[in-house]
């Protein structure tokens, strides 16, 4: 007898295909319910289905990385909700898929092509899926943690003026406030996204953003004026360059 | 540098006018002569300006600073034209015509027109330049309007309630009617909020509750959650829709991710003039480099800053051990 285990972290969903699953294929076993990848590993260890039906979007472990710890011989369902980039990854993928809530019609398609072959496994497909529908992986530092203790505020990038070099410590400054961090000037220009933050000093990364206007002084040294702060930036020479154009 | 070159023009046109009317006048030297020491006497003030003129405005007020340029660029230009024409350098010092005197005179006239023209275009460029950023602050507000709306008519969050609804229709019919009477509570004070553009917080919690006991017909035992609202605080008029955001945040950045779940907690009180509003959740919190996730916490704080100016702030924190809190002040008389 076939067997097969159902992962989902929502109750609702999971017992809903469930009930459409034994409706529509009552010789099917299912043997168990798993609420996220962790569990669905055990489970599959434990009984060995030859299907699994598989959420993708889940807490901890996604569906997508919990299908390429799985044996080998086990047939892949993947269950998501809508997601139109999903879908055409899918069918790129020739994986099996069925989209939530899962209708009858669809689902006896799926059954059909189970029945039909029970261990065919494109699994050289899945890196490729993975990549598609994985959200892309920002590495721009968006969050920056200030002050020390046990709670820390926490400053979105896009809300910081500028940040400024003092002695030991950097000053990161809003619109209406000054904080102390513990990143320096050289670890933000390298984290900072680069088109958006620009160093003018070797001590001073501005939001370009934030720019009113750039005036040189007769020595090529630019000063520059802020939309919501009163400070006045000034740029040493060799960063100079990137007013040129302004 | 296009700008150098004109104002050098101008200069050395308003100096051969005064030659001429000089020339005209007095009639004593000749029209080369006087055009000569007008322009050398002219253009050492302009380029004395130019190089130094701005650092004597930053140790001096500005009219104080003209008074040494002034007598800079007219010695230079007086001893330069001396020695150019007449080949003695104290030439123009010492003659009866009272060169010196006259070379005074309209160098603080050329120098009054100069700076009044000066100032005239910064005023301009200033004029321009607050018109288009109230222009970009206008557009900026509707458009963050429109995406509150879609915000709240989110694609995924109503597939997810929808599929739920179907889930439940069977085996547990009195949730999925709540639900469904839940997300037309949201939908519809959504829809009249975003017309009226003000509600109380008496509303705002109406809809939180909807919004979260949606979410916990999802996640279940997941997700837990509490509204604490300080009594005088019930019939507060506020902006709309500003505490919705962060609730969602909590749940979707916060509380799906965690395996085992979480709490959210809402506090509304005053706290001296200040209306409090804090959403506290124990979930995975905010990673230093994840993805740009904020686009709900960018509308909160663009629709403050137009409604508020700078009076409202948006604080966000890091909760102990984990999770985040996110607190909204704003001034409790206004609004």
């Amino acid at each position: 007898m076939t067997t097969a285990i159902l992962v989902d972290d929502e109750p609702n969903l999971l017992s809903y295909l469930d009930l459409k699953l034994r409706e529509c294929w009552p010789e099917l076993d299912i043997i168990g319910h798993a609420a996220n990848g962790l569990e669905a590993l055990v489970l599959v260890k434990k009984r060995q289905p030859d299907i699994i039906f598989l959420d993708i979007r889940m807490p901890g472990q996604s569906g997508l990385v919990v299908a390429e710890k799985l044996p080998k011989d086990i047939r892949v369902v993947f269950v998501t909700a809508y997601d139109q980039y999903a879908v055409d990854a899918f069918q790129k993928a020739a994986v099996d898929y069925l989209l939530k809530p899962v209708t009858v019609d669809r689902l006896k398609i799926t059954i059909e092509r189970l029945k039909a072959a029970p261990i065919e496994q494109p699994s050289a497909d899945l890196k490729a899926l993975m990549a598609a529908i994985k959200e892309p992986e920002a590495f721009v530092l968006k969050w920056i943690k200030a002050g020390s203790g046990e709670v820390t505020e926490l400053v979105n990038v896009d809300d910081v003026v500028f940040f400024k070099s003092e002695q030991k410590y950097t000053v990161l400054f809003t619109k209406t406030h000054e904080h102390l961090i513990r990143k320096s000037i050289s670890e933000l220009v390298d984290e900072l996204d680069p088109d958006t933050f620009w160093q003018i000093h070797r001590g001073v990364i501005v939001n370009a953003r934030e720019i009113l206007n750039a005036k040189k002084d007769f020595r090529g040294r630019y000063q520059l004026n802020l939309k919501s702060r009163s400070e006045v930036l000034r740029t040493s020479p060799s960063y100079s360059h990137l007013f040129r154009q302004m | 540098m296009k700008n150098i070159v004109a104002s050098y023009l101008m200069t050395s046109l308003f100096c051969l006018a005064i030659a001429a009317l000089l020339w005209v006048l007095s009639g004593r030297t000749g029209f080369l002569e006087s055009a000569s020491v007008s322009l050398c006497i002219g253009l050492s003030i302009q380029t004395s300006f130019l190089m130094i003129g701005s650092r004597l405005e930053q140790m001096m007020p500005r009219y104080l600073a003209a008074i040494p340029n002034v007598v800079i660029g007219f010695t230079t230009g007086l001893l330069l034209g001396g020695i150019l024409i007449r080949g003695n350098l104290m030439f123009y010092f010492d003659d009866e015509s009272s060169t010196v005197v006259l070379a005074v005179f309209f160098g603080v006239i050329g120098y009054v027109i100069f700076r009044g023209r000066v100032r005239l275009i910064d005023l301009r460029a200033q004029v321009a330049e607050q018109a288009l950023a109230k222009k970009q602050q206008e557009k900026e507000f509707l458009a963050s309007q429109l995406k509150l709306l879609q915000a709240q008519i989110e694609p995924h969050f109503l597939f997810n309630t929808l599929s739920n609804v179907v889930g439940m229709i069977h085996t547990n019919p009195a949730g999925a009617e709540n639900t469904l009477i839940n997300l037309t509570k949201l939908l519809r004070s959504t829809l009249e909020r975003t017309r009226d553009g003000e509600s109380t917080i008496n509303d705002e919690v109406t809809l939180l509750r909807a919004y979260l006991d949606i979410q916990k017909t999802r996640m279940q035992d997941r997700l837990s959650y509490s509204i604490n609202v300080q009594s005088e605080c019930e019939l507060l008029t506020l902006a709309p829709l500003l505490l919705q955001p962060l609730v969602e945040n909590a749940i979707i950045h916060g509380i799906e991710p965690a395996e085992s779940g979480g709490e959210v907690v809402i506090n509304i009180l005053f706290e001296e003039d200040e209306l409090v509003m804090q959403v506290i959740d124990n979930g995975v919190g905010i990673v230093e480099h994840g993805p740009s996730t904020s686009i709900g916490l960018e509308n909160v704080r663009k629709r403050l800053e137009t409604l508020y100016d700078n009076a409202a702030h948006l604080y966000l924190k890091t909760n102990h051990p984990h999770g985040v809190i996110a607190e909204l002040r704003l001034p409790a008389d206004k609004k």
